[in-house]
């Protein structure tokens, strides 16, 4: 399977928004989109889904053209959108049925993620309640049953009915919103902002579940402004400015390609005099712990020597390339 | 290298799915729930109560016999007549008039000023006044006297009432009497002069003349079955039923439209399926509300109105809601009215689906109603008195052009000055905007519904159609 963009374009009369974007996916993995507001990202999500016309490019996947028949695409919207009024439970199972799944298997698969998205309780009616004066073994309230001996003792238990979308908080919905973009075990899979507006349990589950859908052959489109989540699933990026692509390709080979340049150093002693002497950028400098910006392996390795030719002990020496932030800011930025 | 086929945008696939979720919400939701019983209930006894009311009112004005309080009992004593006519009035008659509730008044009748003494004589004497009247209150002011004289000058005949100067009784209560006297003395009037009631309404009616016509007009007008009345009763009905059927259509098209772009939901659901699926699955949706309570409404209205008209013999029955002339006129007519219905239904749901997803908020959704609604106002407002005053060849012409054969045909169709093979033109016609408002609404409705900051105009949707298709995906 590949999923092929080249040349993409947009205009809105004389304004140009996305201008000559392509990317290749040959391999499963996550390919991220990134860009400043207002930079292209999601136009380009949308031509590329169909959902918006193209003033120029094509898009394929396995060589064909790329639609919701060709391809079987899961999408999460930037935008968090759910029908506010409406059951969960049949919101979910009618964008399922679009889907072209049904009966059973959709009953199944929705269980399935619900569980994994730890959602059941907003989807599913159950039991809440608190017992007291109780003599004997544990009674599972959440299991659905209700105890023979309710009747006898001062228990408040009640059947809580299911939540509708605008009952729950922003970071459920994206949740259920999650849910149902996987409800087709979709081949492309297509996050806008996945990850925003998620408390830290939330981001691991689905980081976990991403990680998940990588290993079973997954292609996946990313767009995101949070540079540590993307660094962490991305093999291969583009970042857009001012709707045309500055940097494209492999992450590790764009980072390689801007050098070893951060700096950092761990030591006993104060050593500024010997940073400042081998001509080496001082960024920060915290209690003996120096972030420095030098310009290639021979000057951080100039400065190493200098320290160890000096007797300093060095606790830490750590030469890195630039952060996905830092070309980012670096790229788009300037 | 891909194909470059242009988009198939008129795809139905996922439509099935649309209208199944669209209508059992539809149907799950309180409002929508209790608005379908609430107007199928106004349909079912708006006929009944108007008969029952109007049936009322006709009772009141003739049964003023039987409506005394005992108020007035106790403030009447007495009635003597003074007959100064040639009519023969006896007391008997004027017993019957006045009631069984004054059966115990005092009542002669005399016809001069002799036997007038001497019955109020006789009457002063026999009376008593009742004590809850007061204390200064004589036989005298319990006592109407009616005087029944004969106007030669206007050939006419006078009925007056006269009470004493201090009189307990009250005017409206002398107004009944006054009023059940006179209808006997009327009806004792055309029995001596051997004529019946039906005969004076004839008399009274006057006559009607029409225009010179040539021997076809006429002959057309002998065999033309349609009174005034019916005409309007048909083409008043008719309109009734398709202003009820557009107004919601309009309104539930238009906030089933906005939910999903009020919602954010447009990118989602766009994803998986087409826009003219989307929109259509929506549009058979409200169909089915829609006619779930047109339909429930008209036959419980032929039902209770039937029931009404049975069971309570009434004297006044009203036809004008019933929606009876729907089914009066056999099954083939009542099939045709419905596929007019369903066309009509269509070409104005469509027209609101696509001014629906111009708004970008809830504020917008009032212009677009309103937008609809004029046209719709307009057209049932033109059908509702058009039948009564314009000729034969306007109405064929707006029986065969949308928006207004919408209205016109069916009911032209009805009153038999449609034949069926214009019907089935109008119908075909109609069909084919359907198909032409389908076509726009393939091409401008994913536009519309993702647009969030621009409001387009109806020219722009025109121009957003026109616009040359560019090489999508396929």
């Amino acid at each position: 399977m590949s999923l092929i963009v080249s040349n993409l374009t947009k205009k809105y009369g004389s304004k140009t928004v996305v201008d000559n974007i392509s990317f290749e996916m040959n391999e499963p993995g996550v390919y991220a989109l990134l860009g400043s507001n207002g930079a292209g990202k999601t136009t380009s999500i949308r031509m590329i889904l169909g959902m918006l016309e193209k003033n120029g490019g094509e898009v394929t996947w396995n060589g064909q053209p790329l639609n919701f028949d060709t391809c079987n695409i899961g999408y999460l919207a930037e935008e968090r959108g759910l029908y506010p009024k409406y059951s969960l439970l049949d919101q979910i199972r009618y964008f399922g049925n679009l889907r072209g799944v049904t009966g059973k298997e959709l009953d199944k698969r929705i269980k399935y993620w619900a569980k994994r998205l730890k959602v059941e309780e907003y989807i599913y009616p159950h039991f809440e309640g608190v017992e007291s004066g109780k003599i004997g073994s544990a009674n599972n309230v959440n299991s659905g049953k209700k105890s023979l001996f309710a009747s006898r003792r001062t228990a408040t238990i009640k059947k809580v009915k299911p939540k509708t979308a605008d009952q729950l908080s922003k970071g459920n919905q994206q949740k259920i919103q999650f849910l149902i973009a996987m409800l087709s075990n979709p081949d492309l899979i297509v996050l806008d902002e996945p990850f925003s507006g998620l408390d830290p349990v939330n981001t691991d589950i689905l980081k976990d579940v991403v990680r998940e859908q990588i290993a079973n052959g997954k292609y996946i489109i990313m767009s995101s402004h949070q540079m540590e989540v993307v660094e962490e699933f991305c093999t291969d990026i583009t970042i857009l400015s001012r709707a045309k692509a500055v940097v494209s390709g492999n992450l590790n080979e764009i980072k390689k390609s801007y050098g070893r340049v951060n700096l950092y150093i761990k030591t006993e002693v104060d050593i500024t005099d010997y940073i400042n002497k081998a001509g080496v950028e001082l960024v920060n400098e915290k209690d003996k712990e120096y972030t420095c910006k030098v310009t290639g392996d021979e000057q951080a390795n100039a400065l190493l020597r200098t320290l160890i030719d000096n007797n300093i002990t060095v606790i830490r020496f750590d030469l890195s390339e630039l952060s996905l932030h830092e070309i980012f800011v670096k790229e788009v930025g300037a | 290298m891909a194909g470059s086929k242009k988009e198939n945008i008129y795809s139905l696939k996922g439509l099935k799915s649309v209208y199944k979720f669209t209508t059992g919400q539809m149907f799950k939701s309180k409002s929508y729930l209790i608005g379908l019983i609430t107007l199928v209930l106004l349909m079912w006894f708006m006929g009944p109560l108007m008969m029952v009311s109007g049936n009322l009112g006709a009772t009141s004005a003739s049964s003023a016999l039987d409506d005394y309080n005992d108020k007035d009992i106790v403030s009447i004593n007495g009635i003597i007549v003074c007959n100064g006519t040639e009519i023969e009035l006896s007391k008997e008659d004027v017993s019957s008039a006045i009631g069984e509730n004054l059966a115990n008044t005092y009542i002669a009748v005399t016809q001069d000023a002799l036997s007038y003494e001497a019955e109020l004589a006789e009457f002063s004497n026999s009376v008593s006044v009742d004590e809850s009247l007061g204390e200064n209150v004589e036989a005298k002011d319990t006592l109407i006297t009616v005087y029944l004289t004969t106007d030669y000058e206007n050939a006419s005949y006078l009925v007056d009432g006269v009470v004493s100067d201090n009189s307990v009784i009250s005017n409206a209560t002398l107004d009944k009497v006054l009023d059940s006297i006179s209808d006997t003395f009327n009806a004792k009037r055309y029995e001596q002069a051997g004529v019946s009631s039906l005969d004076v309404q004839y008399v009274m009616s006057g006559v009607s003349t029409n225009d010179s016509m040539t021997s076809t007009e006429y002959n057309d007008m002998i065999n033309n079955k349609n009174s005034e009345e019916e005409i309007f009763t048909i083409s008043y009905q008719m309109s009734l039923l398709m202003v009820i059927l557009i107004s919601l259509s309009i309104s539930y098209i238009v906030t089933v439209v906005m939910e999903e772009k009020s919602s954010k939901l447009a990118e989602t659901i766009l994803v998986s399926v087409r826009p003219l699926a989307l929109i259509a699955g929506k549009i058979l949706a409200v169909m089915t509300y829609i006619f779930t309570i047109i339909i429930l409404g008209t036959v419980g209205s032929l039902i209770s109105n039937s029931v009404c008209k049975a069971l309570l013999n009434l004297e006044y029955e009203i036809d004008i809601i019933d929606f009876s002339v729907v089914f009066s006129k056999g099954p083939i007519v009542v099939a045709v009215i419905l596929i007019s219905l369903i066309c009509t239904y269509l070409i104005f749901s469509i027209f609101a689906g696509i001014m629906g997803s111009t708004c970008n908020k809830m504020e917008d959704i009032q212009s677009s109603i309103q937008v609809v609604a004029t046209v719709n106002m307009v057209v049932a407002f033109v059908a509702m008195f058009g039948p009564q005053f314009f000729d034969e060849k306007i109405m064929l012409v707006l029986s065969i052009i949308p928006p207004f054969s919408c209205y016109f045909a069916p009911i032209t169709y009805m009153l038999g000055d449609l034949p069926l093979i214009a019907m089935i033109i109008s119908i075909i016609i109609e069909v084919l905007v359907v198909a032409a408002l389908a076509m726009l609404c393939a091409k401008v409705y994913r536009t519309l519904i993702l647009s969030d900051d621009h409001r387009y105009k109806f020219m722009d949707i025109i121009k957003l159609a026109r616009k040359k298709e560019e090489v999508t995906n396929v």
